[in-house]
């Protein structure tokens, strides 16, 4: 039977970009020969520090890859780990298929959640640059009459009275 | 004095059906300082979620997303 399965590689850090893409690409190749086996995605968490140390290192290379497998595929991906000593944990799970349903079911409702909200954001736009551009332009005139009659007091106020007056006027 | 209030299961709140081993973030609040976990008697999760989170956060001991144990030297 097909389901799902997960697994979480901690790879070591000092094999270099090119040893960690090496041993990510054989086990992509692993599981996308297998009978039944598909890969889904590959997720590079990247180096990661290690709650504990493990072989004397604080750090490790965290992959994740998902996939679709038959039975036999999850133990020949563990036994291969095991084997292969630039891997210094694996992990393979299996995700309930109640998990799965609901997770195809929320991204669905993602997908359509984002479609709405752009088509508002793109109706929103327009607005906000409207509004933004009238507000500066208030802003200029208030800072050139203060600068330019700053000699005396009085006038000072009424002419701010004046704009606050205008300005509520606008609004 | 004494008020017997039940405490409500937080993941049966949000009808959680699995809970993955790989957030440590909730895992974090579910573990103490030192890295034990916390009894249901004191974080109020049902058995059910209680068991679920014993198998997570013991993966992610194993892989080094939480520790086992965690010295506080003071």
């Amino acid at each position: 039977m097909r389901r799902r399965y997960e697994a979480l590689v901690i790879l070591d850090v000092n094999l270099g970009d090119e040893g960690i893409n090496s041993t990510i690409e054989k086990l992509e190749n692993l599981i996308n020969s297998s009978e039944d086996g598909e890969l889904i995605i590959t997720d590079r968490w990247g180096k990661k520090r290690l709650a504990y140390e493990i072989k004397k290192k604080q750090y490790g290379f965290y992959v994740l890859f998902e996939f679709f497998a038959g039975s036999v595929l999850p133990n020949e991906f563990e036994k291969i780990c095991n084997f292969d000593s630039n891997i210094m944990r694996q992990m393979v799970v299996l995700i309930p298929d109640v998990v799965v349903k609901l997770r195809e079911q929320e991204q669905k409702l993602r997908e359509t959640e984002e479609a709405r909200r752009q088509e508002i954001a793109s109706s929103k736009d327009e607005v906000h640059v409207d509004l933004l551009e009238t507000v500066e332009l208030e802003e200029d005139i208030d800072d050139i009459d203060l600068s330019s009659e700053s000699d005396t007091d009085d006038e000072d106020i009424e002419e701010k009275s004046k704009e606050d007056e205008k300005t509520k006027e606008e609004e | 004095m004494l008020s017997i209030r039940r405490k409500i299961c937080r993941f049966c709140e949000n009808g959680i059906l699995w809970i993955d081993y790989k957030n440590d973030k909730l895992l974090s609040r579910f573990v103490t300082e030192q890295g034990k976990i916390i009894p249901r008697r004191i974080s109020g999760t049902c058995a059910r979620h209680q068991r679920m989170l014993n198998t997570a956060i013991k993966r992610s001991r194993i892989m080094a997303i939480l520790p086992f144990v965690q010295d506080n030297p003071r």
